[in-house]
C-alpha cells in the first residue's frame, strides 16, 4: 500500500514560487490493514505544478527528498553506516519515487508507539530557484487503514 | 466554546468522510485519484541492478535493462544490492529530468519520454551503484526510445496549381 505525498509547485505572475504538500506529515506503519487483507506500506513522493502557473508546465524540474539522519523508516537494516544520508531524486511530472517498505524497527514495539522522522523536500525549477520544506514521516505501531489515506 | 469541537480533533482526523461503510466501498487507488488527483501509473519496464560477488574478485554489476522503450511506457530503476544514481546528458535527456537517485530497495520512475528528439532516439546514460560496503561501480547503458510520429500537416497548394478564371 502506497501513501502518496504530492508536492505541487505554485508560481505567481511576478515569478515567485511556493510549494503545497497534501500531507505535511504522512502517517505510515509497518503494516496496512484492509478488512482481512494486510500489506506492507511504502511512501510515494511526486512533483507536479499547478496548471494555473505562468509558463506551465515548464517550471518544475527536479524533486529531491533527503533524510539527514539514518536509519529512516525505510532503511534496509544491512545499510548500517553507509551512506550518511538517504537521498531520492526524480523529475517533475513523473510517478516519482517509491520507498522500500516501512521497516518494523522504525517504531517501538509497544501498541501505542509513534516515531517522527524529519526529512527535507527540495524542488528545483528550470530558472534556477530552489524551494525547501521540512516535513515529517510519522510511523505508528498500530496498522494504517484506508482512513489514514484521508488524513491531513 | 462548548461547540468548538474542531479544535479538539487530532491533526490526522479524517477530512470529511466519517462513515466506515462508505470508506470500505472505495479502493485506495480511487481515494488517491479523487482526493489528490494521483493517476494510475503508465506501464513501466523495470531496470534491475544486481551486484555480483565472486570470491577473490571485485564486485561487478549485472544490469537487466530493456533495449526498447515504446510510446507510452516508462522505466523504473531498483536494486536490492546498491544505491543507484542515473546520469543523462542534460541536453539529450529523454525524460523530464537528467538525474535520478534511489536508495537500496526503493524505486524511482522516469516518467514518460518527452519526445523532443524525433521518432527514434538512441539514449546513453551512466548508471552508478554504491554497494552497502561502500564500493562504487559504474556502467554505461544504451537503449532506444520510440516516439509517436507527429501527424503530417496538410500540404499547402504549390505555385504550379492552375487557376481557372471565369471569363
Amino acid at each position: 500500500m502506497e501513501m502518496v505525498v504530492t508536492v505541487t509547485l505554485l508560481k505567481d505572475s511576478d515569478g515567485q514560487y511556493s510549494l503545497n504538500l497534501n500531507k505535511p506529515t504522512v502517517t505510515v506503519s509497518p503494516l496496512y490493514e484492509d478488512g482481512d487483507d494486510f500489506d506492507t506500506v511504502n511512501v510515494r513522493w511526486l512533483l507536479r505544478e499547478d496548471e494555473a502557473n505562468p509558463n506551465y508546465p515548464n517550471n518544475a524540474k527536479q524533486l529531491t527528498v533527503t533524510f539527514n539522519t539514518l536509519p529512516t523508516p525505510f532503511t534496509l537494516t544491512s545499510d548500517a553506516g553507509l551512506p550518511s544520508t538517504e537521498v531520492y531524486v526524480a523529475g517533475a511530472f513523473s510517478p516519482g519515487i517509491v520507498t522500500a517498505d516501512v521497516q518494523d524497527l522504525a517504531v517501538d514495539p509497544e501498541t501505542n508507539a509513534v516515531s517522527l522522522y524529519k526529512y527535507t523536500i527540495q524542488v528545483d525549477t528550470h530558472d534556477g530557484k530552489q524551494l525547501v520544506l521540512d516535513p515529517h514521516v510519522r510511523v505508528r505501531r498500530s496498522h494504517v487503514t484506508r482512513r489514514d489515506i484521508f488524513s491531513r | 466554546m462548548a461547540n468548538n469541537k474542531k479544535n479538539l480533533e487530532p491533526f490526522d482526523a479524517p477530512i470529511d468522510l466519517n462513515e466506515a461503510a462508505s470508506l470500505s466501498m472505495v479502493k485506495p487507488e480511487l481515494i488517491h485519484l479523487f482526493l489528490y488527483d494521483v493517476r494510475p501509473l503508465p506501464p513501466a519496464q523495470a531496470v534491475q541492478v544486481k551486484v555480483v560477488r565472486a570470491p577473490g574478485k571485485p564486485p561487478e554489476l549485472n544490469v537487466k535493462h530493456p533495449r526498447l522503450l515504446k510510446e507510452g511506457e516508462q522505466l523504473f530503476w531498483t536494486s536490492s544490492d546498491a544505491r543507484l544514481e542515473l546520469r543523462f546528458s542534460p541536453a539529450l535527456a529523454p525524460f523530464s529530468n537528467a538525474a535520478f537517485e534511489v536508495p537500496r530497495g526503493a524505486k524511482v520512475y522516469s516518467g514518460l519520454a518527452n519526445g523532443k528528439f524525433g521518432p527514434k532516439q538512441v539514449v546513453r546514460y551512466v548508471l552508478l551503484a554504491t554497494t552497502t560496503d561502500g564500493i562504487l561501480l559504474n556502467q554505461q547503458i544504451e537503449f532506444t526510445v520510440l516516439h509517436p510520429r507527429l501527424p503530417e500537416k496538410p500540404k499547402a497548394p504549390s505555385g504550379k496549381t492552375k487557376i481557372h478564371r471565369r471569363k
